[in-house]
């Protein structure tokens, strides 16, 4: 099964849901924001909502900086 | 609290918001902090990088500082509001810093595209804070669309050239009712202090105080810098004189009535 | 929302005597050498204590005028164009209780006027009527600005206060600036010398200028008629009414005048008479408190008093006037509204000007 991850293709081998998801990729996951399909998901609702095929998944977080943070990764 | 900064629904003592780019070194960032007394301290979204293991930057702000995120990487109205929305949701409250920023060259803002995000997020029950050219309608503009303040440059992102702008911040100062803070530009507590006694509201310093030799040192210094020009402009400077002769007079035809 | 509630409310039970008398010789300079004046200085400017530095006060309002506006001056001359009115305003010569036969200029005649005014290179007319939905409605006003239109480049009304929508009709038929006095400021005072007519409703007067700066007009000015109350008071008022129609409506010339009462029919005298120092030190702390706003000075002011205070913060005066409806034409004689007190004719005044260092000027703008 094929997503997007921060702009980055990855595959996955079985459904997920997004609490399992940052688990897995060992996440520390305090003040971070999960966008799936541009779609804000609350924190509350990561563990019920499951990443499906082609989905698109941003992960952020505050980091330090101004101007042009958010594409400089 | 004497001389609080009335603000974005909250009120503060302190008069410096500091940035949190260009830090070497955490640690060395929050003792930065610590030492400037702000209370206000800005911080951008990113994607998170797989493959490096990075340090989640808000275990080192002090948990009683406003975190004000920013929307940089915005080159767009658009893009701003998405961003904004973002940062609200992960809790960190209401108030947003908006860059757009389309000009990689010079980091310049996009006023248009300012006034329209502003518009936006005000209408969400954002406490804005734009980032904009130091442009008068601009300003009022953005008064009109609901800012919590106006941010002008004192000089380009990063310059540490001053208050390049100082005669067009005057104008927003005098003719603008919001809070103006010198966003940008400012590179010495000296730079800072005059910006106060000019009457501006608070100043925004990173790069600055990011980049010195001692961060934390200099962090205190533009503390105090601040401080001293805010109390000037609370005592009112004596004018300077334009001219030292008396000219002719112009109401001598009046005599003593 | 609005300058009353706005701003106004603020001031209205504001101990203006008790201000007056704290300000100390020392308070004068410090207000002076600020760069911007707040409320506060301006009603510190306004002070007795501040009629001790009119010199100070008189230099700083030249340089300010020069570095704004220039030595130029902006002439214009009156139209009046009906003197039929409804109100009793126990100061004016137009009062419905003064017996005399009312005139109405028909097109003919308005044009003849035009005509005559037109000679005399002026490009801007400021029209006049008394206060009659039923002789001189807004529809007759369009009709008169339809033939003036062909005379001049900018057309100004003084006339009663209109609804927003009725201003834009103005404006639509080629009208670019409001004038509007609030005459007293002072709310008690106001109903007490507006004894009978439309005109008694404060607010509806009050807010007028707003709505002429939300229907388009390209300028608005204001102010009280001195003489009928505390002049310091109401020179207050009126700054930061300007100022407040400044800060809100900021794509609109906003002006200041200052008219000071002046005899007429009837036998009305005024209450507080504003004698010359005050006259200036009124001008000169608006000047300060407001360096943007243009100044007008009506021929209600002498020759001699206009001539000295050109550097002093005036940037318009009217010039050739008559107060009376067809007052150019040969026809028989009105009674005036006012007397006036500069006679010179539209030459004699551009003499003047110039030999005085200051340009004339007629036209400031054309509407395309």
């Amino acid at each position: 099964m094929k997503i997007t991850v921060n702009g980055t293709k990855e595959t996955l081998s079985a459904p997920t849901d997004i609490d399992s998801f940052l688990q897995e990729k060992g996440i520390d996951r305090k003040g971070i924001v999960v966008e799936l399909n541009r779609e804000i998901i609350p924190q509350g609702d990561w563990p019920k909502t499951v990443i499906g095929e082609n989905d698109s998944l941003e992960i952020l977080r505050f980091m330090g900086g101004g101007a042009v943070a958010w594409r400089t990764h | 609290m004497e001389d609080a900064l009335k603000i974005g629904g909250k009120e503060l003592e302190n008069r410096l918001f500091i940035g949190t780019g260009k830090f070497s070194d955490n640690r060395l960032m929050e003792e930065a902090i610590r030492r400037s007394g702000a209370q206000v301290v800005t911080v951008a979204l990113r994607r998170i990088d797989f493959e490096s293991s990075q340090e989640n930057i808000l275990q080192y702000v002090p948990h009683e500082c406003i975190l004000m995120p920013n929307t940089s990487g915005a080159r767009n109205a658009g893009e701003a509001v998405r961003i904004a929305r973002v940062a609200k949701a992960s809790g960190c409250g209401n108030w947003v810093k908006i860059e757009v920023v389309p000009d990689h060259k010079y980091l310049l803002p996009d006023n248009d595209e300012t006034v329209k995000a502003t518009e936006i997020l005000a209408g969400e029950g954002f406490a804005v804070f734009p980032y904009i050219n130091p442009d008068l309608i601009t300003a009022k503009k953005l008064k009109d669309a609901g800012a919590a303040a106006v941010m002008p440059l004192g000089a380009p992102i990063g310059t540490n050239r001053g208050l390049e702008t100082r005669e067009m911040i005057r104008i927003l100062i005098n003719e603008i009712a919001l809070p103006v803070i010198v966003d940008a530009g400012i590179g010495k507590p000296s730079e800072a202090a005059q910006a106060m006694e000019m009457g501006a509201a608070a100043v925004l310093v990173n790069t600055a105080i990011a980049t010195a030799q001692d961060p934390a040192a200099m962090a205190a210094a533009f503390d105090l810098g601040i401080k001293a020009g805010r109390r000037a402009y609370l005592a009112g400077p004596a004018a300077t004189r334009e001219r030292a002769e008396a000219s002719s007079p112009l109401t001598g035809f009046l005599g003593r009535e | 929302m609005g300058y009353y509630d706005d701003v106004y409310s603020r001031y209205r039970n504001f101990d203006f005597d008790t201000f007056f008398r704290n300000v100390t010789a020392a308070d004068v300079p410090a207000a002076l050498t600020r760069e911007r004046h707040s409320a506060e200085d301006f009603l510190t400017l306004l002070s007795p204590a501040a009629g001790n530095h009119l010199e100070e006060m008189a230099q700083k309002a030249h340089h300010l005028t020069v570095r704004n506006f220039g030595r130029v001056i902006f002439l214009f001359t009156p139209i009046y164009l009906s003197d039929y009115c409804e109100n009793q305003c126990a100061y004016c010569g137009f009062n419905v209780g003064n017996p005399f036969a009312r005139k109405k200029l028909n097109l003919q005649e308005l044009e003849e006027e035009a005509r005559r005014i037109a000679e005399t290179d002026l490009k801007h007319v400021l029209i006049l009527t008394g206060e009659s939905r039923q002789y001189s409605p807004p529809s007759y006003i369009r009709e008169c600005v339809q033939v003036l239109k062909k005379y001049f480049s900018s057309i100004s009304v003084e006339i009663y206060p209109l609804d927003t929508e009725e201003y834009g009709e103005l404006v639509t038929a080629g009208v670019d600036g409001l004038t509007i006095y609030q005459e007293v400021y002072h709310e008690k005072r106001y109903d007490q010398v507006h004894l009978a007519g439309p005109k008694k409703n404060f607010h509806y007067r009050l807010d007028a200028p707003e709505r002429g700066c939300r229907a388009g007009m390209r300028a608005v000015t204001v102010g009280p008629l001195l003489g009928l109350d505390d002049w310091r008071r109401e020179v207050f008022f009126a700054g930061i009414h300007a100022d407040y129609l400044q800060n809100r409506h900021w794509n609109v010339e906003i002006g200041l005048s200052f008219p000071r009462f002046r005899p007429h029919a009837g036998d009305f005298r005024p209450a507080r008479a504003v004698d010359n120092r005050s006259f200036i030190q009124a001008l000169l702390a608006s000047r300060l408190f407001l360096p943007r706003a243009g100044i007008t000075v009506s021929t209600r002011e002498d020759s001699v008093l206009r001539n000295h205070i050109l550097p002093l913060g005036v940037t318009k005066m009217s010039a050739g006037s008559s107060t009376e409806v067809g007052g150019r034409l040969e026809a028989r004689r009105q009674p005036s509204q006012f007397e006036i007190a500069d006679h010179r004719t539209v030459g004699e005044m551009k003499e003047t000007l110039l030999q005085k260092g200051y340009q004339p000027i007629f036209k400031d703008w054309h509407t395309v």
